[in-house]
Order: structure tokens, then sequence, then C-alpha cells
């Protein structure tokens, strides 16, 4: 139910290349790209895990 | 001062309770509420708070802009002034509430109160699970006899933190319930567990805190010397991070608006259902029939609300037998509902019907549509005419054979016969008697008897809308009719004469968009997926002055093929419904509209019909499916796929898939989704030209 953005993206090429009306469910070039800046963010800045780290670190 | 515990599952608080509980170490366990015991399906949670001011603003006419901005000023004047007294920055829910009518309206008014509270209840409710570790966690606490009572940093106030509890079935595990906005004293400045000590008249160090938050829940009970547990679940901070990103996405716009949907509809069937083994058949109407069908029945909700606030309500809303089953079934489960009714109609009875007036050539070609067209026979099977009547006609207007199919429809013979005064005399004396059975199932199901009547149905022509008008339209009470479809392509007419509109919700060829026009891709799906499980309807008989209709026998060989095929789609239809539930609880927290949702809706169609997976192509290919056109026809939705060799016929390939009911499942067992995009390229080209 839930799909990848990059799924939709590559689904709505096959409109661009044939009518050129894909844009219907296409995520958006820049969006698409925001979203995996956001994912690659949250892989690489764990916040769960820097709190863990607080908590393991903090006296008491 | 209590050692430091982060512990990442219930399981491992069990584990280190296990010793102390024993030695009658612990004698009171406290448990924070939210994201503790009850996990959202929404993030961030301010989400529950905006859907309130949405209900309350529909409930009072009002923007939900200006409720929400009352609700912020009452709550930062309460929160302001709790402070100025020296306690806590908390607010309560029932103090809130009048403050909050007061801004809106300059007075209180306590039924509304009631009833506004009732909403927050509600909401949150839909919005709160239990997570299942917790429970079973809880349950081993109270068999080892500890007393346990919950905490929580709340607005709501302990009654009706109470009252949610009780609605989760788990107020009869606590002794009792202690909330930030009762006492204005929070559990981050250490102030309510003091207030829970001194009540429950127990010492610190007998007490044990879990919570999800390390400084309310670990380090502020440690500090009053309770064992303060601070439990990190990894997987529940990353499901709460991604809906958080989805719920920012969604402020984009576009398909991110459905995701963030569907993201948060999955998160619930997850929370609520996701321990229980399901079928195939049935995850496919869940996650996908389920969404389609769902954005379908909201939208048809939209359109019934936008008559009624244009003064020209529909009165009664008629479900289409066989493939308006489920619809109605899904009609019945909304709270606002008009008189609807389930109506055994068929394309059969309605063309039937049609032919009162006799046979015009226009009419007869409608048999024609059907790829398996048998001439004559199959004009005789559409309109219901008598076979061994009309055969020696044929014969006499040069038809030696009477299932000959005819290709050519301006055949001069096909225009002879029609014209002949002897077969119209036989159509008309049969076509009257279809119509007058007709009208009076009609008149029974209270069609004439209200001014604007709305059909829902599936699609795809809106054979039956159109032949209604042409068989009744003459009456005077004939209503105004509103067809609402999942998917409308006329292909056969296009003039449905005047008060009669027709509107396809999912998908409306007259729009023009190609990326909608994914549901008549495989029509075959979506109408097995919704249809009822008894035969289509044949005909009507007097039943001591009832009209009651006549269903295909069960002997017949389409209807036995069918009879094969109803458990897959009753699991269907149950994993559609399972979608319902959890999509119009979530419709109501987002508050999104059908249009909104849509786009992602086609994408997800796109996935399912273009680039199936290996399980759906297997599955799926073996339902079989048939029509109500008169035919005892079965169509297999699958054929045999494609191996490397077809690829040297590449001609024989391109015709298998012209005629294949499933194009996509034909590439199944060539690896990769790339044949299937190459191929969606080249038959988009076809079609747009």
């Amino acid at each position: 139910m839930v799909l990848s953005p990059i799924k939709l993206f590559l689904y709505a090429l096959a409109f661009h290349f044939s009518s050129g009306r894909g844009r219907c469910f296409s995520p958006g070039f820049k969006a698409l790209a925001v979203w995996y800046a956001s994912r690659a963010e949250m892989l690489l800045f764990d916040r769960s895990a820097a709190k863990w780290w607080r908590g393991q670190l903090e006296r008491g | 001062m209590p050692e430091k515990l982060i512990l990442r599952d219930w399981q491992k608080i069990r584990t280190w309770l296990e010793p102390r509980i024993e030695a009658g170490q612990v004698r009171l366990i406290s448990l924070d509420i939210f994201d503790t015991l009850l996990a959202r399906c929404v993030e961030p949670p301010v989400i529950v708070q905006h859907a309130v001011c949405r209900a309350v603003g529909k409930q009072v006419g009002m923007a939900p802009s200006l409720v929400w901005q009352a609700r912020q000023e009452a709550e930062q004047a309460l929160r302001a002034e709790a402070v100025a007294a020296g306690l806590d920055h908390e607010c309560r829910y029932v103090e809130l509430l009048p403050r909050w009518m007061e801004n809106m309206f300059k007075e209180h008014d306590p039924a509304l109160g009631r009833s506004i509270c009732q909403t927050e209840l509600s909401l949150e409710n839909a919005s709160l699970h239990i997570k299942p570790d917790a429970q079973v966690f809880m349950d081993w606490v109270r068999e080892q006899g500890v007393r346990m009572v919950a905490m929580s940093d709340m607005y709501l106030n302990g009654d009706l933190l109470g009252e949610l509890l009780g609605r989760k079935g788990l107020l009869h595990y606590f002794d009792n319930v202690y909330v930030s906005a009762d006492y204005k004293e929070g559990k981050y400045s250490g102030r309510l567990f003091r207030r829970m000590l001194q009540r429950q008249e127990v010492r610190a160090g007998h007490v044990v805190h879990i919570g999800d938050n390390p400084i309310s829940d670990r380090r502020m009970a440690c500090k009053e010397g309770l064992q303060g547990v601070w439990l990190y679940e990894k997987k529940d901070l990353r499901r709460r991070e991604r809906l958080a990103l989805s719920a920012r996405m969604a402020q984009r716009g576009g398909i991110w608006v459905g995701r963030h949907f569907f993201d948060t509809v999955q998160t619930r069937i997850q929370q609520n259902d996701g321990l229980n083994p399901r079928n195939f058949f049935f995850r496919y109407g869940r996650d996908v029939l389920g969404p389609a069908f769902s954005v379908f029945m909201q939208g048809l909700q939209e359109r019934l609300n936008r008559q009624l606030q244009a003064k020209q309500p529909v009165e009664k809303l008629l479900f289409v037998a066989r493939d308006g089953f489920l619809f109605e079934r899904m009609y019945r489960e909304l709270d606002e509902k008009l008189p609807s009714e389930y109506v055994y109609l068929s394309r059969k009875v309605i063309t039937a019907a049609s032919t009162a007036d006799g046979l015009d050539h226009a009419q007869a070609i409608v048999a024609f549509y059907n790829p398996k067209q048998q001439g004559l026979e199959s004009v005789c099977k559409v309109y219901g005419l008598p076979e061994e009547a009309l055969q020696p006609l044929a014969r006499e207007h040069g038809f030696a054979n009477f299932a000959e199919p005819i290709h050519n429809w301006e055949d001069t013979r096909l225009h002879n016969f029609l014209k002949d005064q002897r077969v119209q005399s036989i159509v008309q004396r049969v076509g009257r008697k279809h119509r007058d059975l007709l009208q009076r199932y009609l008149e029974q199901v209270g069609f004439f008897a209200h001014k604007r009547v709305a059909l829902v149905d599936i699609g795809w022509n809106g054979t039956v809308q159109k032949f209604l008008k042409q068989a009744f339209g003459k009456r005077a009470d004939f209503p105004i009719l509103h067809g609402y479809y999942f998917a409308f392509v006329p292909k056969l007419y296009n003039d449905f004469g005047e008060n009669n509109v027709c509107e396809g919700i999912v998908h409306d060829s007259r729009r023009g968009n190609a990326c909608e026009r994914i549901p008549a891709e495989f029509e075959e799906i979506f109408e097995q997926g919704a249809r009822s499980w008894e035969g289509t309807t044949i005909g009507y008989r007097d039943c001591d002055g009832r009209i009651e209709p006549v269903l295909k026998p069960d002997s017949a060989p389409d209807r036995q093929a069918e009879l094969r095929c109803n458990a897959s789609v009753a699991r269907m239809q149950e994993g559609i419904l399972c979608h319902w539930e959890h999509y119009r609880a979530v419709q109501q927290l987002t508050g999104y509209a059908s249009q909104q949702v849509l786009p992602y809706v086609h994408g997800l169609l796109e996935r399912a019909v273009v680039y199936p997976t290996a399980e759906e192509t297997r599955e799926l290919t073996r339902l079989v499916h048939t029509e109500d056109f008169g035919h005892d026809n079965v169509l297999a939705l699958g054929n045999r796929a494609f191996g490397v060799r077809d690829l040297l016929r590449p001609q024989q390939v391109w015709n298998r898939m012209k005629v294949a009911a499933w194009r996509y499942a034909l590439l199944d067992k060539i690896p990769t989704g790339l044949p299937n995009f190459a191929f969606r390229i080249a038959y988009l080209h076809t079609v747009e030209k």
C-alpha cells in the first residue's frame, strides 16, 4: 500500500515517454530529492541513537 | 540514587523486575501512558487536535483555522496562569473547554461543550492503539500481585483519560490515574511523582516507573527516589520519525498527500491487525482494491454532500446489482447516510425492457461489442428475445446460420431484418412484458417516488442508466438521475438525455487524463472485487403481487465457474472492508479530501495492474470472469505467460496482448519490470493516437 516514491517516479516516466502527461502520480524530481535527502539525514544523524547515547553517558 | 536503566523492550523490563518482585522490593509499578502503553498511528500528535478543530468547525459552521486559533489562545492563557500561580506549565481540559468556547462565541454552551469533549475522546481513541507487548507485561504484573498506576503529562483531566483507557479496555489494570492536568504538576518537574507517592502512601524506593521519555520518565523519577526506567524502543521511534517525515512531505501536495494518508492507514492496520495471518486474497483486497474502493466511496459521499449544499439533495441511493453489492456494504458503515437500497438490475433486464417500442440498429449492435459475439443469437441473448420465433424470419433475410458473427455492422441483411414488421412485432410483444415487470419492480423499490435518485455502480458504460431513461424517461415521475461510477468509460453511448448525469469518480474518460485510466486496463479485477456472490439478474417474476428477481441458476456453466471463485472473492471483500474501517478513521484524523488522495491511488493501481508481483499474477489468474449480457461465457483472467521464444514472434505477441484481459500478466515469466515498462510505453503510444 505504501510505495517507494522512486517507483512512482519511474512508473510515471512511461507516461512521460508516451503522452507527455505523466505528472499525475509522479512525486516530482525536486520533492523526490528532498525526500531522499531527509531519509539520508535520518540515517546519518540518527536522533534516537543520539538520545540513547546521551542517556548512557549522563551521570546518575 | 536508583540505578540507570535504559531497556529496549518489555521483555527486558520483565527480566529485570522478576527477581525484585520475588524479593518484595517492588510494591508499585507506575506506567507512562502515551507512547509507552498506547501508540499513535498519526505523528505528530497535534494532528488529532487539528482534527478536533475541523470537526468542531463543521459542527458550528466556523473556519477550522479560527477554531484552532481560539483553542490555542485559551490554552496558552491557562498555561500562563498556572505558571503565575507557582505551578507547572499545565492546563486542564475542563477549564480549557469553556474558555475556548468563550473565545469562539463569547458564551459557554454546556451541551456543545459535552459534544466537543466526546469528539476529542473519539478522535484520540481512533488514533491510539495498545502496544501488544505492553499488555502482555501488564497481565504478567497483575499475576504477580503488584499494584499499578498510570501517569501522564497530558491536558485531558484524569476522568477523561480514565474514560479513554476504559475505551481501550485498560482502566481495570490501574489503582489510579495521575495526570499533570489535574494537579498542574508534571512528571518533568518531579512534582507529579511526589503527589503520586503521597496519595499511594508508598515509599519511593518501592516504586518503579516506566516510560519512553528519558527526562520525565527516567531522570526525574530517579531524582525523586523512584526507580525510573527509560523504555527505548528503537522500532517505535523509527516509526514515529517516518510518519513525521510523511506528514511534512504531505505539505508539498501532489502524491505526497496520498502517500502520507496511506502510510497512516498502513500503520493503523499493522497496529490493529498486524498479528493476524491473512491469506493472499484478503491482503489483495486490503492493500490494493481497498484504497481504490475506499477513495471511491469517499468521493461519492463528498458529491452527495455537495448536492445537499446546493439544495438539490439526492433522496435515494440505489446500488446496482451485482457490482454495487460491496459498495452498499461499505456505505452501510458510514455514520451519516441517505436511504439506500441494493437493487436487482442488470444490463440484460434493462436492455430487454428497452425493446418494448421495437429494436433499432443502434440497439442491435450493442450485442456485437462482445468479442465472442454470435450475431443474431447474441442479439436475442442480450435483449431476451425468443430465438425460435425469430430464426425462420432471419433465414428469410439471408442468415443461414443464426449464430454467425456479424462483423460488418452495416450488413444489409441486418438492416432488412430489423425493418421487418413481423420481427418488430415479436420484439415489441416480448419487450412490453419485460418492461411491465421491470416497471413494477422499480415502483416497488421506490425509484419513481423521489425527485432525485443516484445509481451507484462500478461502471463502465452506464448501460443501466442509459436504458432506464430510454425505457421509462417519458413517465412524468421519472426522477433526475445521477450515476456515480467507480470508472466511467462511455464507449457505447454518448447521449444520456436530459436530467441524466453520469460521473466516474476514480476514472472518467471524458477528463482525458491518461494517468487515471488504469482501472479500464483490468476492469475484471475491480468487478470481481465488488461483485455479489449471487448470480446475475436474468428477469423478474410476480410472486403474489410482489416482484422478485430471477437470478441465473447455479447450474449454468459460467455460474459454476463463479461459485468456485466465491470463496476468494469473499476473502477479498473482507480485506476491502477491513481497509475501509481504517480508511474512515484516518480520513477523520487527517481531513484529506478524495481529490487529494486520488493521484496516489492511481499510482497504486498502476503498480498493481502493470507491474504485478509473481504471487499476484499466480493467484489472480485463477479467478474467472463472467458478463451479464445474456451469454454464458467465462473469461479466464490469465493466459499462458510469454517465454523467451515468444520474443521471436512479435506480431503474435502483440495480437495476444491486444485480446488479453490482463495484458501485463503475460510478462510474468520475464524477469524485472523492464518489459512491463517498455510495453506500457508502447501501449500508451497506441491508445493515445
